[in-house]
């Protein structure tokens, strides 16, 4: 049977070549994404304000610390407050798509899920830096001291910072999909993320506050990268006095490509969880 | 495109969610050009089947084709309308179209002339939580009928509209038509039946019946009228339950009297005396469009089905 080619008129602005139709769908996601949480007032202020409220709460109730001690909580609450973006808000709009039969329409359309995977991802990016961002003004408006180790500091924090993100958006795809329930996927993915960061001693920068074993906390993705961003913004030398060893920061290559190959293997599974559980096509397109 | 090959088929299609069977050996066929309307009460399967033509559900048993491919492999050449589905409630309509705009490669400017035509140009500035039932409406259908596809999936796109709208609606779909798309509109209000080149009623997981309008209406049975005090000797009578019209209620006479619509006032009498109902309170009506619908969609056996 022949099959007719519909005629495209595509409207203003929208590029109509497959690499153009790619980015145009990611941008879609991406803008829609962002401009949910600026319409909600209360979301935006959640989003924001939770860690650093977290940060302050800890701060003025403990006992008198050094600027560089407060620096190292601020880290690990800020990354707290990226985790929270990534599994409560990423996962909450995918909740929200699944539980309206969104993708029953989505999947009429010739939506490249990983368009869409890269647009919400690049959201949550925003959102999630915006998070930290915060946490850490007002970690330097209550006395702790950051600074860089050096210009090669700058990649290994934004490596950290990502990989950070994508690896936790993509734990909440399978919460989202089992789940199937907005609510129960909310109240499963803000524990999850509560639960890591109080099981790991405030994401690793106080291991003595965690039932784990010391040199775990240099290999779980949470703290690895956490404890990376301690090790190239906090300008201390004896990190056994702030509490943050042992076990020793991991701060040679080989974590750095254990945290690359945790960020890529959470970007090909979240592909092939959306591709296959959402979109109901192959293994990856 | 070969105008003579179907745009769509459904080949002993089933459905079902766990141990519920929704839809049962479908078999459906879309012809090019045409507006099919597909119609059933609400719960049916219409959206299921209209879910299974776009692609977006795969069908537990049969086949289902559009353009000669399975209905699965190639999203490009269907709009999909799926009743509150579209529409992002934390975002403006404007920000809705943007979002659709960008994701669909085959959206275009139409948007602009659908809005203004249904009535909602003035709001789309405001939050789609604040818009009514019929207005989320309104704008899913503007979006959905601004994407440029052969087929049109229309899943129940007049419910929740005020009456005024729908004949913009019809028209709507009239020149989509007349630019050559085929349209499927699932629907379970018979004022669609109106519109349609053919029906294809779906009831009790299956098609019972397709046919031109006018065919169909006349395969319908007299049809009974009394007042509404009435219904529940009418009913006691007919072979499925009475529908309100104008304040009355009606049914299709009786198939045990059928062989006396010939001779209308005595089979008048005879119900009359069956009933209890007044004999003056009785009267014989044409079929319309919803006599049509609860014939064939509320009871009644299968006479025509495909």
């Amino acid at each position: 049977m022949a099959t007719e080619t519909p005629t495209t008129e595509a409207a203003d602005g929208v590029s109509t070549g497959s690499r153009g139709v790619w980015f145009a769908q990611a941008r879609a996601f991406t803008d829609r994404s962002l401009r949910e949480v600026r319409n909600s007032g209360l979301m935006l202020a959640w989003v924001i304000a939770f860690p650093a409220i977290t940060y302050l709460l800890r701060v003025t109730q403990g006992t008198e610390t050094s600027a560089a001690a407060d620096a190292s909580v601020a880290i690990g609450t800020g990354v707290l407050g990226a985790m929270f973006v990534s599994l409560f808000l990423f996962g909450s709009q995918l909740a929200t798509d699944l539980e309206d039969r969104r993708y029953a329409a989505y999947r009429s359309m010739p939506i490249s899920p990983s368009a869409e995977l890269t647009g919400r991802m690049a959201a949550g990016l925003v959102l999630a830096a915006g998070s930290f961002a915060v946490t850490i003004v007002v970690a330097v408006a209550t006395g702790a001291a950051f600074g860089l180790r050096g210009p090669a500091s700058v990649p290994v924090v934004l490596l950290a910072g990502v990989a950070t993100c994508l690896f936790w958006m993509v734990v909440a795809v399978p919460f989202v999909v089992v789940a199937g329930n907005k609510r129960v996927a909310s109240m499963a993915t803000t524990l999850v993320a509560v639960m890591a960061f109080v099981l790991t001693g405030l994401n690793g920068v106080v291991p003595a506050q965690s039932p784990i074993d010391g040199p775990a906390l240099n290999y779980l993705p949470n703290t690895l990268a956490t404890r990376l961003l301690v090790a190239h913004l906090v300008p201390a030398e004896n990190w056994t006095e702030l509490g943050v060893s042992p076990p020793q920061l991991p701060t040679e290559p080989a974590f750095l490509a254990l945290l690359t190959g945790y960020t890529l293997i959470a970007v090909v599974a979240g592909s092939v969880l959306v591709t296959r559980t959402l979109y109901d096509r192959g293994w990856w397109t | 495109m070969d105008v003579t090959e179907p745009v769509a088929t459904a080949d002993g299609v089933s459905k079902s969610f766990g141990d519920d069977g929704v839809l049962e050996a479908v078999d459906l066929t879309v012809e090019a050009g045409e507006l099919l309307v597909l119609m059933g009460p609400n719960g049916v399967g219409k959206s299921v089947l209209l879910s299974c033509l776009a692609g977006s559900q795969r069908p537990s048993a049969g086949d289902v084709e559009v353009f000669g491919e399975p209905a699965t492999a190639r999203a490009d050449t269907t709009s999909f309308l799926l009743q509150d589905a579209l529409a992002l409630e934390k975002l403006t309509g404007r920000e809705n179209v943007n979002f659709y705009r960008r994701l669909h490669p085959q959206f275009t400017d139409a948007w602009r002339d659908h809005v203004a035509r249904l009535g909602i140009a003035d709001d789309l500035d405001r939050p789609v939580a604040d818009y009514s039932g019929g207005m989320v409406r309104k704008l899913e259908l503007a979006i959905a009928a601004s994407i440029d596809v052969p087929l049109y999936l229309f899943d129940e796109p007049t419910a929740a509209l005020d009456l005024a709208t729908i004949p913009t609606v019809h028209e709507l779909f009239r020149e989509k038509r007349a630019a050559g798309k085929t349209l499927v509109v699932a629907s379970h209000r018979p004022m669609n039946a109106d519109v349609a080149d053919r029906l294809a009623f779906l009831a009790g997981g299956r098609i019972v019946a397709t046919g031109a309008p006018e065919e169909l209406l006349a395969s319908v049975p007299p049809v009974l009228e009394t007042r509404a005090a009435n219904a529940s000797a009418l009913a006691a009578v007919a072979d499925s339950e009475p529908f309100a019209v104008a304040g009355n209620v009606r049914a299709v006479v009786p198939r045990e009297y059928g062989g006396a619509a010939d001779d209308p006032e005595r089979l008048l009498a005879n119900l009359a005396a069956e009933t209890g109902i007044d004999r003056a309170d009785l009267s014989i009506v044409e079929p319309t469009y919803t006599a049509l619908f609860n014939y064939y969609t509320n009871g009644v056996p299968t006479t025509n089905g495909q």
